[in-house]
């Protein structure tokens, strides 16, 4: 055996560690050297990886990081959905059978509603573009960390989400088994805002450690 | 902030860092001596590190061709609370109270 594993692994440490420990990881490499034979070198390389690894899952940054990420995946998937909405309203403008036209005649709506639903549906079609549009946008500056084009494009994606809703709630009120975007909105306003919140008071809490 | 009670390998390694507390020590050496697997005792190190507790160097080897090692020692609030940390854990360990003056 040759000393070429541990050092492999003494190499993956170093990129584990978080950048203020540049000098612990040197250390540890240096330290390979000195190793009395490649079985001790091994494990102390293997060692340093696990260092390495406990290291980052303290970092306060990973920590904020990771966080962000995961905040910024939730409303990436929620933009899919509303994209994925904008392309089957394309659809049905084009021709395509409304699903959300039919549940409304199930539940006994009035042509008048049916009417004034057909007319909104190029305008809710928009919304739902231009609402996937800013979330996207809403999740690529999370995961960048750019703190105000995020906080603009959230707010534009809210009011977007707002516009949405107002106009869905002035055809149709919300009732039992008529789908309705406001519990989704409610949430989000909530919810991302919560969470930055929290991750904020986290990392301040993890640095005084 | 509460101070919290060292881990029983961070005694140890203060322990060890204690015996000789002016000299630098290496970390392999520390591993080898104390018995402590680097995994285990780099992040106590650093720890002591960050509380400015130890301080760090680079020493040139002695050795032909060998690179730089990173040493380590103990500083004057790092010695004074490696004493009050390694008393307290023998008083703790031993059942001893303190006496009245």
């Amino acid at each position: 055996m040759t000393r070429r594993l541990p050092r492999i692994l003494c190499t993956v440490a170093t990129h584990l560690l978080p950048a203020s420990r540049r000098s612990w990881a040197d250390g540890m490499i240096a330290e390979l050297s000195y190793a009395d034979d490649d079985r001790a070198a091994l494990r102390f390389a293997s060692g340093c990886l696990l260092a390495a690894v406990r290291e980052r899952a303290r970092d306060a940054d990973t920590h904020i990081m990771a966080g962000l990420w995961t905040i910024a995946v939730a409303t990436a998937f929620y933009a899919v959905v509303q994209l994925s909405c904008a392309v089957r309203g394309v659809a049905v403008l084009l021709g395509a059978r409304d699903g959300m036209r039919d549940a409304l005649l199930r539940h006994g709506a009035s042509s008048t509603v049916i009417a004034s639903y057909e007319a909104a549906r190029p305008a809710v079609v928009g919304c739902f573009l231009a609402l996937g549009i800013a979330q996207l946008a809403t999740a690529w500056f999370l995961s960048r960390g750019q703190v105000r084009p995020f906080a603009t494009a959230w707010c534009i994606a809210l009011m977007i989400a707002g516009v949405a809703v107002a106009i869905q709630l002035s055809i149709i009120p919300a009732s039992a088994g008529v789908p309705s975007e406001f519990h989704a909105l409610l949430m989000q306003a909530v919810a991302v805002p919560a969470l930055l919140v929290w991750l904020h008071r986290r990392q301040h809490h993890l640095r005084e450690r | 902030m509460r101070q919290r009670c060292p881990s029983p390998q961070t005694i140890l390694v203060l322990r060890a860092l204690l015996v000789r507390s002016g000299d630098w020590r290496y970390g392999y050496d520390l591993s080898k001596e104390i018995g402590l697997q680097s995994g285990t005792l780099y992040p106590v190190l650093m720890r002591l590190a960050d509380k400015g507790l130890l301080e760090s160097a680079w020493h040139d080897s002695d050795r032909p061709g060998a690179p730089p090692r990173h040493a380590y020692r103990l500083t004057q609030t790092g010695v004074a609370f490696a004493l009050a940390s390694t008393d307290a854990t023998v008083s703790v360990q031993g059942g001893n109270k303190p006496m009245p003056a």
